[in-house]
């Protein structure tokens, strides 16, 4: 079944068609969010949110990209949705620090990736800790071409914003990282 | 200096590069079918809840009581006109209480 064909068949509603997707996108899907919001579960979610939306949306989709990009723009939304609502859910918490305790301090653990060699695991959560203090966009632009492994031109077509721009968002995501390792390794010296 | 920096970039980027993908749950298209039927379930159930309903339901009561205080107070200022000007012909015509 080529992708048009897959495309049709979403869109009469086949759930073979269906299954077939989310089983061949699910792991794709799931480590994109994964990166991106560092925790098993919310991961999850979004990445069953995501599914549900393509299967939703599907007859409005007018192949002006591939399907693959279509579906990761969507996981990368939902995985930003989710983002910015934690980070709004600790704001509040700052503001009214007896509101949800427990929340808190969910967000001060460290990320441990399963796929990292139990030998980076320290390297790596530090990192993902530093990533998740970045600007949402820098953060995303990080994670797709540093952690995810894509090329620009991809990410590009994820976040529709030109090569120019998603350099800059690195660029600027790589200055802020070494001030956040930096005063990581400062305070440890402390 | 900003090699320096770098390098510490890069030494933390290299842990990553043997980063394996991490599999979804076995179970995931069983887990998202059982979460689209419920969320279809609930569907119907769920749209008075939804946040544009409640404010235009609160936003309706709270017209609603406006009008209906203005016409109270509508009400109330008529019937004292009415009461005064009946008086006002009972005092006229000497037939108020205190002339009995």
């Amino acid at each position: 079944m080529n992708e048009q064909e897959l495309i049709h068949e979403l869109q009469l509603g086949n759930e073979a068609a269906f299954r077939w997707l989310v089983n061949h996108y699910r792991n794709r899907v799931y480590n994109t969010v994964l990166n991106i919001l560092q925790q098993e579960e919310e991961a999850e979610d979004a990445a069953q949110e995501t599914f549900i939306q393509v299967f939703e949306s599907v007859t409005k989709f007018k192949e002006e990209s591939s399907l693959a990009t279509w579906i990761y723009r969507i996981a990368v939304r939902k995985a930003l949705d989710k983002l910015r609502k934690r980070k709004l859910v600790n704001r509040l918490q700052m503001i009214l620090p007896w509101w949800m305790p427990e929340e808190k301090k969910k967000e001060d653990t460290i990320f441990i990736h399963p796929g990292v060699l139990i030998e980076n695991k320290e390297k790596a959560g530090i990192l993902f800790k530093a990533m998740a203090r970045l600007p949402d966009k820098q953060q995303l632009a990080f994670t797709l071409i540093k952690v995810q492994g894509m090329s620009y031109e991809e990410v590009c077509d994820i976040m529709q914003q030109s090569t120019k721009a998603i350099e800059s968002l690195v660029s600027r995501a790589k200055a802020n990282l070494q001030k956040e390792l930096e005063n990581y390794y400062n305070n440890l010296k402390k | 200096m900003k090699k320096e920096n770098n390098s510490l970039i890069d030494e933390h980027l290299l842990s990553l590069i043997d980063i394996k993908e991490t599999e979804a749950d076995a179970f995931f298209y069983t887990r998202l079918k059982a979460r689209m039927e419920r969320d279809h379930s609930q569907a119907d159930w769920n749209f008075p809840l939804k946040p544009i309903w409640i404010i235009a339901t609160m936003g309706f009561l709270l017209v609603l009581n406006v009008f209906m205080f203005t016409a109270k107070n509508k009400t109330t200022k008529t019937q004292s006109e009415d009461n005064s000007s009946i008086k006002s012909f009972a005092v006229s015509y000497d037939q108020s209480i205190s002339s009995f």
